[in-house]
This record gives structure tokens, sequence and C-alpha cells, in this order.
């Protein structure tokens, strides 16, 4: 079976080996669920206390009973003491949608050759986020944007029953030994598909179902010219808590170029004549940090949490470190 | 700085080559990164002005850069005047000689423009090293000797006046040589014209320390276009009676034929007084002869019309008319026909008179103008009328010693020591025998002995107011002297001796040289007067007081300038009791320097191996194989140039920049 990026399809087994080299990773997942922020509305009964009242063992209020209320409500023993009839309220418990976004884009993809590519990272770490969610039970979408050739979503998946079906779709994605004469990254410049400039195109370019309200991992380059803070309002608006996961290679924050080079942008072909000196890549550093800067502030002040994480990391080391100690994913225990 | 090389300068366009293949580079290595946004922040600047832009930051480019301007800068071949490394005594060698006084088209003559670049030579060392300069001229003067200090040497450098006596270059030079002694790094720098008389003998030195020639050489500034007046001769016209014949030779040192123009003044006119005009050939000799001269001028001079050329001391010449008629000698003697023969021999008429019979009168003193006592000296002197006469004339006595007596004396030995006199001159007496001798109780004041034989004067020579006076002290037929070839010479130099002091005029002599002059008795104080004189030196007609050392055979040096001056005598009220005209010239060996002269270089003997060189020439010598390495790594340095170029094509062609 191949679907319309060329690449094979694998089953979920190929893809836990490519998602995950390091198993014991799941097993600390499983104590690990995802953040929620606030209270969450979800559609089906879950584990996560909704923002709607509802049908759960956990007292939130009284009110004054009003005809047609279920009487199996009335708290008895305040009508006896007072005379007045009074309904007790209760909290709705609901699932909690954790949506999935991986940028997928060529710039995400380049330098897949080696074992910290960016895009490689990203699928890890949205299949670690994934398994920790569907274990606690939450709805998980998944959704790759970016590139038009490869854009695609996982309707939503729920229960460990639906772990392969994730990491098959992500490894899918996977760029693995297999597929590196197919991938963009190593392919014809000339053949490029047109790239994406703006992030919130790029997000647009995926028509799907109306998102629930829930929490969005935004894991990206961040290589778009605009259109950040546009995706950024627009996910907040549909009731997103964001979390703007910022991945970058080592060698994009350190590059190891020198001499006179013809820098070619992967994505739209063009070229850049420049001579490398080690001032201008002191320059270029300095860019570096006042990009990811920029974008800090860009997501402090819309609400969304921005995390920024080397591609050159171990994921347990990030697990732990950004995302467990940053509120991110939480422990259940 | 300066540059030897300045053409060199046109390897600098090698530095926009090296520039233009950076900035037409168009192969830059492909290199693929995820995306330009991050860099589009760093590049913004670059991208805004492009082609320079380029350039920037490119630590290759600035090296080739500096490698291709040092590399041109070198080729260059940039110098300081400075000599920093010679430290040594330096002896400066002035020639001062009269040759030096060429001028240049600038007017200055060689010796100011020698003055001016010793002077920055010295201005350009060191405070400390040692200085000596020395002036060339008839004895070598050192005028600054190990001078430490720069200004003194300078202040002795800028009081050098010209000397147009004879100079004595050998002596400088040897001077020079034995001044710096064993001085490893003494050296020699002479300024010169290098137009030396007696360059052949120079060469023949051999000096141990380095010779380096400096200064302005005149033979190269400006070509010899010198004329001379060689000889100027006046005589009496034998074909017109009371005129005098002028015969002028004149040299032309030029490499062209010349018409020559020479302009005769008779004493003191403004207006010349006769104009010939002569076709001298290139490097010849040629005469012309101007008649009818006036007879009654005390001088003549003889110039060239048209101005002087740069040499302005060969280009006037003086003459006194020469005295015509033979002189006419009295010969008071019984009989001596060795004497009378030679004196005739020497062009001398003689009267003979016997002193028992022949009186004296006026007439006969204007007609005499010398007398020789042939004995019996003292005899006459008693009379009256032969005192009054030998009192008036020069007077040659010859004594006759007795056969035996108190004055006579027979000496011990035929040994002759003579003085330098002219009227020994020539002569040795060699074997001469003298038999008997008058030794005079009291020796005559008024001259000295110029012959001594075995000890006893034999012949004294001396003044009485300023007219000539000889005293033989033995007889000729003592002698064997008449027999001998010497005695004509020595009869043919008395008379000239004893004519001298007749003459009126004091002749010609080189500049600065010593005269041996005689002054009148009476004279308290004399002085030379400026006639005429070589225009821009000396003070012009201010009087130069000569010293009297005593009353006769005074040895008084002739005035520095060429021209023609009077010695003018003053007795002891200050009046005028004297005065005779004297020539004075330039060296005539400096104005025939200016034909075709060896160069100098005399050979250099090392002095810390003892070994000769063998190297002729030492200044250029040492020069030209220097020149000549210097001239070879150019070349070197030049392909290498190239070869960086080629290279740089090779890195532009490839692509490959670092």
């Amino acid at each position: 079976m191949s679907d319309n990026t060329g690449r094979s399809s694998i089953d979920a087994q190929a893809a836990i080996k490519l998602l995950f080299p390091d198993l014991s990773l799941l097993a600390r997942l499983d104590q690990m669920s995802v953040a929620a922020g606030n209270r969450v509305k979800g559609t089906l009964a879950g584990k996560r206390r909704s923002s709607s009242l509802g049908g759960s063992q956990e007292f939130a209020d009284y009110r004054p009973y009003a005809p047609g209320d279920d009487i199996r409500r009335l708290d008895w023993n305040v009508y006896g003491r007072t005379g007045r009839a009074y309904m007790r309220q209760f909290w709705d418990e609901q699932e909690l949608t954790v949506n999935l976004l991986v940028d997928v884009s060529r710039s995400m993809s380049f330098g897949d050759e080696q074992e910290n590519g960016k895009l490689r990272f990203a699928l890890r770490l949205a299949a670690c986020i994934g398994y920790a969610s569907l274990t606690g039970e939450d709805r998980v979408t998944a959704r790759l944007f970016g590139d038009n050739g490869l854009n695609k979503e996982l309707e939503p998946l729920r229960g460990r029953s639906s772990l392969p079906q994730l990491f098959q779709f992500l490894g899918q994605a996977m760029p693995g030994p297999q597929a590196a004469g197919t991938t963009g990254a190593s392919g014809d410049i000339a053949d490029h598909r047109p790239a994406v400039l703006s992030l919130a195109e790029a997000l647009d370019g995926v028509k799907g179902r109306p998102m629930r309200s829930g929490v969005t991992l935004l894991i990206t380059d961040a290589m778009y010219e605009t259109g950040i803070e546009e995706a950024l309002l627009r996910l907040i608006a549909a009731g997103q808590k964001v979390v703007f996961i910022h991945v970058l290679s080592p060698e994009e924050l350190n590059p190891s170029l020198s001499g006179e080079l013809r820098l070619i942008d992967s994505e739209l072909g063009s070229g850049k004549d420049v001579a490398i000196a080690y001032p201008l890549l002191a320059q270029y550093k300095q860019a570096v940090d006042q990009y990811r800067e920029d974008l800090s502030r860009l997501c402090g002040e819309r609400g969304a949490q921005y995390i920024f994480i080397s591609s050159a990391d171990s994921l347990t080391e990030v697990i732990n470190r950004d995302l467990l100690q940053r509120g991110v994913l939480r422990s259940k225990t | 700085m300066q540059f030897l090389s300045p053409i060199s300068a046109i390897f600098a366009l090698s530095l926009p080559a090296i520039v233009l293949m950076y900035v037409l580079k168009r192969v830059y290595i492909d290199t693929e990164i995820a995306s330009h946004l991050l860099w589009n922040r760093v590049l913004r600047e670059q991208e805004a002005n492009r082609p320079w832009q380029k350039l920037r930051s490119r630590p290759l480019l600035l090296l080739q850069l500096l490698a291709a301007a040092l590399l041109v800068f070198a080729l260059m071949q940039p110098y300081w005047t400075r000599e920093a490394a010679a430290t040594g005594h330096t002896v400066l060698v002035m020639d001062s000689s009269a040759s030096m006084t060429v001028r240049s088209d600038d007017g200055r003559s060689l010796l100011q423009q020698n003055v001016q670049l010793a002077e920055d030579w010295i201005a350009g060392q060191k405070e400390g090293r040692r200085i000596t300069i020395i002036a060339t001229g008839e004895q070598p003067e050192i005028i600054a000797s190990g001078e430490l200090s720069h200004r003194d040497a300078l202040t002795a450098l800028r009081a050098l006046e010209p000397n147009f006596g004879a100079s004595d270059n050998l002596a400088a030079l040897s001077l020079a040589d034995s001044l710096l002694g064993d001085e490893a790094d003494g050296s020699i720098m002479l300024y010169s014209d290098g137009r030396w008389s007696d360059a052949s003998a120079v060469n023949e030195l051999q000096l141990h320390a380095k010779l380096v020639s400096a200064g302005a050489n005149g033979a190269e500034a400006a070509p010899s276009s010198n004329r001379a007046i060689v000889h100027f001769g006046v005589k009496t016209d034998p074909g017109a009676a009371g005129y005098n014949k002028a015969v002028i030779t004149i040299r032309n040192d030029a490499d062209t034929m010349q018409q020559l123009k020479v302009n005769v003044y008779a004493e003191g006119s403004a207006k010349p007084f006769a104009t010939e005009t002569v076709r001298a050939e290139a490097g010849g000799w040629t005469s012309l002869t101007v008649d009818k001269l006036p007879a009654e001028a005390a001088y003549y001079k003889a110039q060239f019309a048209g101005g002087s050329d740069g040499y302005a001391a060969d280009d006037v010449a003086y003459q006194f008319p020469s005295e015509s008629r033979a002189k006419r000698a009295l010969l008071v003697s019984k009989g001596n026909l060795f004497l009378e023969k030679a004196l005739q021999l020497a062009g001398v008429s003689t009267v003979k008179a016997d002193p028992e019979q022949y009186i004296p009168d006026a007439e006969d003193q204007k007609e005499l103008d010398w007398i020789v006592v042939d004995g019996s000296g003292d005899k006459l002197l008693a009379d009256k009328s032969w005192e009054k006469l030998l009192k008036s004339k020069p007077v040659w006595y010859i004594d006759h010693p007795k056969e035996s007596g108190a004055e006579t004396v027979i000496p011990d030995n035929n040994r002759a020591e003579l003085a330098d006199h002219p009227v020994v001159a020539y002569l040795s007496f060699a074997d001469t025998h003298i038999g008997r001798l008058l030794k005079p109780k009291d020796a005559p004041l008024w001259g000295k002995a110029i012959l001594t034989y075995g000890g006893i004067p034999a012949i004294y020579a001396g003044t009485v107011e300023g007219r000539p006076q000889l005293r033989f002290t033995f007889d000729f037929q003592d002698t064997d002297l008449p027999l001998r070839p010497e005695f004509p010479v020595l009869v043919v130099q008395a008379a000239d001796w004893m004519s001298g002091g007749s003459r009126s005029e004091l002749g010609t002599a080189v500049a600065g040289s010593a005269l041996s002059l005689s002054f009148s008795g009476e004279a308290a104080s004399a002085g030379w007067k400026t006639v005429e004189q070589l225009s821009d030196y000396g003070e012009g007609s201010a009087e130069q007081s000569v010293t009297m050392k005593g009353t006769s055979g005074e040895t008084v040096k002739a005035p520095s300038i060429p021209g023609l001056y009077r010695l003018v005598e003053y007795d002891k009220a200050n009046k005028v009791i004297a005065d005779r005209l004297l020539t004075v010239t330039a060296d005539a060996a400096e104005s025939a320097a200016f034909g075709k002269v060896e160069p100098i270089a005399p050979s250099y003997v090392s002095g810390t191996n003892g070994e000769g060189s063998g190297s002729g020439q030492p200044n250029s010598g040492q020069l030209a194989p220097q020149t000549a390495a210097t001239a070879s790594v150019a070349a070197w340095i030049a392909l290498l140039l190239l070869i960086i170029l080629a290279g740089e094509w090779e890195v532009y062609r490839r692509g490959h920049a670092s």
C-alpha cells in the first residue's frame, strides 16, 4: 500500500521501532499525562473535569430547585433542616482533546540523514506526547502540515487500542533509510513544490473537522516568514491551550560553514552568495538568539507557552526537563 | 624616501587585477541549508551593496593584496639617503683646485656644488661620527681634523675657497689615507671633478681605506668647451721700431672647431687695442700675432671676447714688454778669457775695462746693466768714481785670493754644498777642484752663501737695495771650473740673476706660490695692490700687506687669485718708493686638465687581510656588482609576482578561494 506521498506504509511494529529507539521511555510515559490547563470540554465522558456541570461524583455547588429538576439530586438534608429545596450540582467529567500539529515542511525534513534531524525528533516527540495522552484516555488528533504533498490528518483517537494507529501515522512520516531516495531532503532542488511561507496558511491547508477546545502542541522549526502570530491567534480563538515547541537542529544553531558558499534555501531553491567568516557566524548566532527571543515574547503576549528544543537533545531529557518541569506533561501519581 | 625604480609602480596594476578576480568570481560552492529565514537577518546589510560587500571579511584577499603590494613596493626599490651603517672615521677630500671654479648653468661653481653635496652628506650623518676634511693645494690642508661636532666641520667646509695655485692631489690622498691609518671602517670621500693632471701618479697609489667618489663631476655635468690662452708673449716688433709685437697661443679643448676672438688691451684701457679672430680645431693649438702694440704700455692683456667660458682663469693673460736689447756688462778685469767668452755665450755684451786705466763716467752708467769686478774689488771701492758706479749697479765680484795670507784658505776637501738658488740650479760642482778660497773676515751682510766648497763659502748671492749682487770668493785661475761643462751654465744663470734685478716688473707667478723677491733697502712695508683680478673672488682692490722679514732674499707669497697685481713698497714715512707689477696665473696644469685626463682610480689594498683586492676602481667597482645583484633580484620578484597572479587566476578559475 502506498499513499500519495509515495511513501510505503509501514506496520505499527516498524513504526514503534522508528519512533522509540529506547522503549524504556514508554514505561515512563505511562506515568504521565498531558496537563490540561483549564477545565476542558469534550464530547464524551472522560477523566478530565469539564468546564460544564454534569454527572460526575464531584460536588460543585447548590442551586434553588426549579420545577422540572431531577428530584434525585435534591438535597434532602438541607430540605429537612431549612424546609427549602436545593438542588446539588456536580462537575461533569469530560475527555481532553490533545491536538498534535507537526510541521513536515522541507525545512523540517532538511538534514534528516542525521540521527538528530528535526523532523525525526519532532515526530518522536509527538509520539511520546500522543502515547501519554492515549494512555491517559484523552482524545488525540494528529496533523502533519507545511508540505502540500504530505499534509495529513488523523481522525481523533481514543484509548490504548488506538496507539498502533497513531504510531503508524507518525511512523509513515518518519524519514527512514528505506525512504531516503524519495524524500525531498536530498532530492533535486529544481522540482520543489511551491513552499508555503505563512504558518497560518500552512495550518489552514489541513482542512478537517472544526477543532474542539483542548491542548494544541505545535511542533515546528518556525521557518515561516509570516503568519506565526496569526496562527497562534486562530488556535487560541478555537479554544486551544497552545504549546509552541520550537525545534532547531544543531547545524542551524551553530553552523559549521566556512568559505565562499552559495546558500540554497531548501524550500525556495533560491541561493545567496556568502563569504562566511567568523564575524558573520557570530552575527548569525546573534540573529538566531534574537529570533528565539522574539518568538518567546510573541507567545507570552498571546498566552501561549513557548518551549525551545534543540534536536540534538535526548528525548528523555527533553521530556523531563522541558515538558514535565514546564508543566506540559504532568505525572499521574 | 625615494625610489630607484618608480616605473615599477606599474606592477601595482596587479592589485586591482586581484580585486577584480574576486569581484568577478561567480563560482560559489552550493550548500543547501534549511532556510534563509535566519540568514536573511544577517545578510540584509551584505546584500545592499553587493560588489563591494563581497570583498569584505576576506582575509585571503587582504593577504594577497598585502603580498602583492609588498612585492610592488620592493620592485620600486625604495631607498633612504641616510647611510645608517657607516659609522667609521671619514676623510672628506675636497678638491679646491682652479678647475673646480668651472661654473655650471646655474651659475654655481663645481666647488660650491661639491661643498653643498658634502654639507648634505655631513648633515645626513649621525652626530659623533668622526669627520676630517682635507682641502687640496700645494700642501694639502686639513681644515677640520677628526671633528665629532658636525657644526664645526660644516663651518670649516663653508669657509673653503678655491685654490688657484698648484695642487698636489697625490699628497692629499696620501694624507687622507695615512690619517685613517689602521681604522678598518674608515673611508675617504673624494669631492672632485676628476680633472687631475697628476692622475697617473695618483693611480699608482695604494690606498688602505676605501675611496668613494662623491661630488659633482665636471666632466659629466658639462662637456669641456674650455678655451685657454696658453701663452702670451710680447717682444719688440722687428719690423716697426718703437712698437711691440704679441704672440698669443690658444688651445681649444672643445670637441668641435671654434672661431675664437681675442681682444688685446694696452695698459688699463677699456677699449681693446686690437681684436683678432682665429680658427681653432677641436683639441688643437693655434697661435696668432698682434702687431704694432704701443711700446709705452706697462703691460698688455689678452682676453677672449664674448665673456668667459666655464673656467675663467685661463681666459685672460697679461704680459709685460720684454727688455729688448741685450744686456751690457762692464767687465772690469785684467783679462779673463773664459769668463768673457762665457758671458758672450750667455748673450751679454761685455765692455772690457782695465781698472787701472778706466775712469767711469755718467754716460757709461746709462749704457750698463751690471758690472763684473774680476779681482781688486776693494781697491776700486776706494776710488770715489768707482764707488759711485758700483753702488748704483748690480755688481758681480770675483775675488782673487793671494797665494797665502790671513784670508786665504785652502779647502780640506772638495765637498760642494749647494743652496737652493737660481744661480746654482742644475749644477753639482762634482769633482770640481778649487785651489784657494778667500775667506773674508766679515761675511757679506747682503747675501748668503749659495755654494760652500769644503766648508768654506764659495759663492754669495743677495741684493743690495734691490740690486742683485754676486761674490765668487775664488779666482777662476785657481780652479778647473772653467774647463768643466757646468761653467757656461753657471755663467748664464749668474748673468740671468744679475739681469733680473734690473727688470722693472716681477713677471709671472702661479697663484699662492712663494716668490723670491728683493725689496729696496729703505722699504719698511709692502703690499699687493690689485690692478685687475678674476671676478667673483677676493675683496677687489683691497691691498694685501706683505710681511717683510728681512731686507733681502725675501720669500713672499703671491696673491691667491689670478690677476694683475702691483707690489708697492713704502718707506718709513709711508711714501711709495717702488712698485712692480706681477701677473698671477692659475696653475697651468689645471687648465691643461681640461683636455684628456686619466680617471682617478688608485688601487685599493685591504687593510684587514693585507692582500690587494686588485680592484682597480674601488668606487665604481664596488657599486657595479651591487646594482647588478639588485637588478637580478628585481627580475625574480617580478617573476614571483607573475606566479602569484597566475596562481590567483587558477584559484579564480576553480572557484576555490579558501
